[in-house]
């Protein structure tokens, strides 16, 4: 009996704190385990590489520098070329470079090292270990060879370590990036293709397009006008790219129909000129983005019986390369019953640019 | 003279009807094909000669189109370009001076030319990257009372001149990333109730003199430390970071690779995947950015983000088993009690 006692005045004391255990346990809270972050190893400052000539394949000199974060004591360094700048996973793959040869022909800061071992895609210098300074080092080594292959980034990664013989648990790691290049002499590349049409109609990949200018005939100011055009476009271009369309309002002179800054609704009897790309209600007219393609319609241009028309405005565009997309353009123009009379007319010109 | 009067009078009628004739059909073509994008290396001094290819899509008209170079900048965060078209100065990067072209070309229907283009470096000119674009105007009549449409293609010119360069990035932010639909914009976001992230994004600084393309790789590891998802290029677009924009780099989690071919044109995009490998918890994304190449000094730049999963369902299974516990609790608790209040009975 008194041992039931003590079992239940013992859970009636710390059965909150149990609680509490069991939760933290299953939510596995940042504040008791924080998990392991990916950058936990100390990390050089400044660090820099410049290499001599870009060429792939090319024998060059590779100027490596870098700054300890604080004093320490270092005896020796490693460097291992890498695919990848990640130091603390193996490397993925070894670009097929030669460091067998290289030379150290120059050191200024932390100095006294001596090239101890030295492999194809590997260096390792060493010194008697000793006191290392916050001082900007710089480590020149000649007569080494770039990976082969076009335009290909690599990495060295650097190890530090206060034992003299590239042993132990590294004190800093780091790593720098270069890429092989094409010779720089005069080059180009031959970008991809863009198309682009526009039109009151346009068929698939602009084989076809019909009509250049909308005519309204005399202004309306009761029932106002509304008229659509199209305009298509497709790239292969990697970025993707943008259409704006760019203008102003329907002018006569110096009279001239306001433009919608803001999208609004069609609203007869008041100074409108505006565009969207959606199918409408208000008027029934327009056509959603059709085709293939990737393409999307901007936010101000995209909602249903709202109209908008801003010079210089993206009104569509794909985050990449894109079959053929055609777009509808909905043109709304409303007037007063008391515009000034004369010839309102306007050029809108639909500018499809490629992303850079 | 009725013979004479009737011939002249025919004559007359069918100059007329060609001219009626001609008024119908003379049209413009707003259709064409270019190149987006001219990408050299030039030393100063230096010049190349080359050619921009033009294609007129339009099968039954010609295509006239005015030529002029236009400077640019970045619109935004992302890069869309900016025309700068009514402005007399030239922007620091620009190349109006040194880029030659025709200024007008009339191209038949169905037909591609080869628009001759000569950029020519001064040799005092300093390194780093200078860009301008070209645009292709299509030169249509316009009349009264009309909305006059017209179709214009870019294509936008880089020149990088090798040498020492200012470089100087700074990342401002990273972190799981919500595109708008509209894909200009969006907003960063740490917590997720619904939908699994599947967007990373970083901005960086460019203050330097050159337009850099950075090399970045990401990280997404869970709780315990293990690698859930490993991005080797995270700048799959070779996009830049133009002189003096801030520009933010979306990187999908797992992205897809995907080719689509239509009309004899194959499109390689990258779609970003579902992330199913993201179970709830707690999640860090490891950044390495490095830029600088050709000679210059490479740079890194690095950055841990957190990112919470939590979907509402697990939310829900948590909130069970709380309510468990403290239930169990809760009744362990009453047992006691009535095991007191028996005892003092008894007394």
């Amino acid at each position: 009996m008194s041992n039931t006692k003590t079992v239940f005045r013992s859970l009636k004391t710390a059965w909150p704190v149990l609680l509490a255990v069991l939760v933290l346990l299953i939510f596995n809270l940042t504040w008791l385990n924080p998990g392991v972050l990916a950058f936990d190893y100390p990390k050089l400052k400044q660090n820099s590489l410049t290499i001599g000539t870009t060429e792939p394949g090319a024998t060059t000199s590779y100027t490596i520098s870098w700054r300890y974060p604080s004093n320490t004591t270092i005896g020796s360094v490693r460097f291992v070329i890498c695919a990848d700048p990640y130091v603390t996973d193996t490397c993925s793959s070894t670009p097929a470079s030669d460091f067998s040869g290289g030379v150290l022909s120059s050191q200024t800061g932390v100095t006294g090292f001596a090239i101890a071992n030295q492999t194809t895609s590997e260096i390792l210098m060493t010194r008697p270990t000793a006191f290392a300074g916050t001082m900007q080092s710089t480590y020149v080594f000649d007569n080494m060879i770039n990976p082969t292959g076009v335009h290909s980034v690599f990495y060295i990664q650097i190890f530090t370590y206060f034992s003299d013989d590239g042993t132990g648990i590294p004190s800093f790691i780091s790593s720098v990036a270069s890429a092989t290049t094409n010779p720089i002499q005069i080059e180009a590349e031959v970008p991809p293709i863009l198309y682009f049409c526009a039109a009151l109609t346009v068929d698939d990949w602009c084989n076809s397009v019909n009509g250049n200018f909308i005519d309204y005939g005399s202004l309306d100011p009761v029932n106002g006008h509304s008229a659509t055009s199209q305009f298509g476009v497709a790239t292969n271009a990697t970025g993707g790219y943008i259409v704006t369309a760019n203008g102003n309002t329907m002018t006569s002179g110096n009279k001239k129909i306001a433009a919608l800054a803001t999208p609004a609704t069609y609203q007869t009897g008041e100074q409108q000129f505006g565009i969207n790309l959606r199918a409408n209600v208000n008027p029934a007219l327009g056509q959603d983005v059709t085709g293939l393609g990737i393409g999307v319609v901007t936010s101000d241009y995209n909602s249903p019986d709202m109209y908008k028309f801003a010079s210089g405005d993206t009104i569509a565009l794909a985050a990449s390369g894109s079959l053929f997309n055609t777009y509808t353009v909905t043109y709304i123009l409303n007037l007063p019953v008391d515009q000034p009379s004369g010839v309102y007319n306007t050029t809108i010109a639909y500018i499809c640019t490629a992303s850079f | 003279m009725k013979k004479y009067f009737r011939l002249i009078a025919v004559f007359l009628v069918t100059l007329s009807f060609i001219g009626l004739n001609i008024s119908h059909v003379a049209g413009q073509s707003n259709a064409l094909a270019i190149s987006p994008r001219l990408d050299l290396s030039l030393e100063p001094g230096n010049s190349y000669d080359g050619e921009l290819q033009v294609s007129n899509r339009n099968k039954t008209e010609s295509l006239t189109l005015n030529l002029s170079v236009v400077d640019f900048k970045a619109q935004d965060e992302t890069g869309a370009p900016q025309l700068i078209k009514d402005s007399k100065e030239k922007t620091a990067w620009s190349l109006r001076d040194y880029i030659e072209l025709p200024q007008q070309v009339t191209i038949a229907p169905n037909e591609t030319v080869r628009v001759p283009i000569r950029v020519s470096m001064p040799s005092d000119i300093g390194a780093g990257s200078y860009y301008s674009a070209i645009e292709y105007a299509a030169n249509n009549p316009q009349d009264e009372e009309r909305v006059n449409i017209s179709a214009a293609g870019v294509t936008l010119v880089f020149v990088t001149v090798p040498g020492q360069v200012k470089q100087q990035m700074s990342l401002l932010q990273f972190g799981a990333f919500v595109p708008a639909k509209s894909g200009t914009t969006g907003s960063f976001k740490g917590l997720y109730f619904s939908d699994r992230p599947k967007v990373l994004a970083y901005r960086l600084k460019n203050d330097g003199n050159v337009a850099e393309e950075p090399k970045a790789t990401i990280q997404v590891k869970n709780m315990s430390g293990k690698v859930v998802y490993e991005i080797k290029d995270a700048n799959y677009q070779h996009q830049l970071a133009l002189r003096g924009q801030t520009r933010r780099f979306n990187v999908c989690i797992n992205p897809e690779n995907v080719t689509n071919t239509d009309a004899g044109l194959e499109v390689n995009s990258v779609v970003c995947g579902d992330t199913e490998k993201l179970t709830p918890g707690r999640y860090t994304a490891d950044l390495a950015v490095t830029y600088g190449s050709n000679g210059n000094e490479t740079r890194q730049l690095t950055e841990t983000a957190t990112f919470w999963y939590l979907p509402w369902w697990f939310l829900g299974v948590i909130s069970v088993i709380i309510a468990l516990i403290v239930g169990a609790g809760f009744y362990v608790w009453r047992r006691i009690e009535s095991y007191r209040g028996r005892k003092t009975r008894r007394r």
